[in-house]
């Protein structure tokens, strides 16, 4: 065997934490199931449980009214935005000549990135946790097409021959990817392979 | 369905494992498959492999990290295959390029498993890992792990091409300076 391959074989057994760190999807970590976690720590769960429950029950006449933050937060850059969401995303730096002009996490965990101008939206990039569809686009297109494309099944929605949403599942994500304006197949697929 | 679960089918014999593991881990696996073999078809193979060589093996192996158990047995068998594939032709895949690459760490003459085995290597490099910077470490493992090119390593991570590129030259000198200190005959 070459030694450069043996080098590259070797590689392949080092440690599980070193190859999920460097996973940029961020591969879900093996979890025991809830009632697995043992009596000697649910014990001391269930009493925080408790006494969580019974301070907000007597808070309740003192602080009748709550109100939340802003679910929307507008932040500066992707990695910004990575850290407010706790998830990576990979996407494209333009879309034609449009840049990114805005970028926004929605209740911590729906990261939408913007491209064209605030008067003029003409894509809407979305990434978040779980599989539900995160576009917020509840137009019902009368041409709908499921295509695989990158190793994912990609969802297209449009209508004469244009696609103006795009929504898949990679993992535990959910992507949409929106077009006001429409367009052709293949700038969507141009999209989707750069968005992860 | 929880990993844990999965494990336990396996260990029941439960054919439907492989049901469950092609649906959680397919793309995870053909993605790494395909940085190595660039081919939708052999990459498909290899992971129906894979998923043969966890039935195989679980029992008795009861990984902890399914993800990355998977992960090594599809990588292990795509290098194999691309090994099998190109014996009589090289061509610029990701894979020869990243060779091209390691042998500036091993030389092609070595008679390194003279000396030392396979596994001592591997726990050579985990060390010398663990003792380099988060983003170098994450870089040098994307790139020789999951074979990503440099340019995805530089959209992933935030950097530029040519700062990946870099920052992979001297991760490359620094682990052969550091074979070279712990004995490695290179």
């Amino acid at each position: 065997m070459n030694e450069p391959l043996k080098l590259l074989k070797a590689i392949n057994d080092i440690d599980d934490e070193l190859i999920m760190e460097a996973n940029v999807e961020v591969f879900p970590t093996q979890k025991k199931p809830f009632w697995n976690i043992g009596l000697a720590r649910l014990v001391p769960f269930m009493a925080v449980i408790v006494l969580a429950v019974f301070i907000a029950v007597g808070n309740l006449d003192r602080n009748p009214i709550t109100t939340g933050g802003n679910p929307v937060v507008t932040v500066n850059s992707l990695s910004d935005a990575e850290k407010t969401a706790g998830f990576p995303i990979s996407v494209p730096q333009k879309y034609g000549d449009d840049e990114i002009f805005t970028i926004t996490v929605v209740n911590e965990s729906v990261i939408c990135v913007h491209y064209g101008s605030e008067e003029d939206v003409d894509m809407v990039i979305y990434k978040g946790t779980g599989s539900e569809d995160i576009s917020g686009d509840y137009t019902v297109y009368p041409d709908v097409q499921d295509i695989e494309y990158d190793f994912r099944s990609i969802q297209l929605k449009g209508n004469a021959g244009k696609i103006y949403l795009a929504i898949w599942n990679d993992r535990q994500y959910s992507f949409a990817v929106r077009i006001p304006d429409g367009a052709e197949l293949e700038e969507v697929k141009a999209v989707i392979r750069e968005t992860h | 369905m929880d990993d844990f679960d999965i494990v336990e089918m396996y260990w029941d014999r439960n054919e439907d494992a492989i049901y469950h593991t092609d649906k959680k881990y397919n793309r995870y696996c053909s993605g790494i498959a395909y940085n190595i073999l660039f081919n939708a078809e052999d990459t498909k193979e290899c992971v129906n492999d894979t998923w043969l060589k966890a039935w195989e093996t679980i029992p008795p192996q009861r990984p902890e990290n399914l993800a990355a158990y998977l992960g090594k047995i599809t990588r292990n068998l795509a290098i194999n295959l691309h090994e099998k594939l190109t014996a009589l032709k090289r061509g610029g895949r990701q894979t020869d390029v990243i060779l091209d690459e390691l042998s500036e760490v091993i030389g092609e003459e070595s008679d390194v498993d003279r000396y030392i085995d396979e596994k001592i290597l591997t726990e050579l490099i985990t060390r010398f890992l663990k003792q380099q910077n988060e983003t170098a470490r994450k870089v040098f493992v994307r790139r020789y792990w999951y074979m990503s090119s440099t340019k995805e390593i530089a959209r992933y991570y935030g950097l530029t091409e040519s700062n990946v590129k870099v920052m992979l030259l001297r991760t490359r000198e620094k682990l052969r300076e550091y074979l070279i200190k712990e004995g490695y005959d290179l």
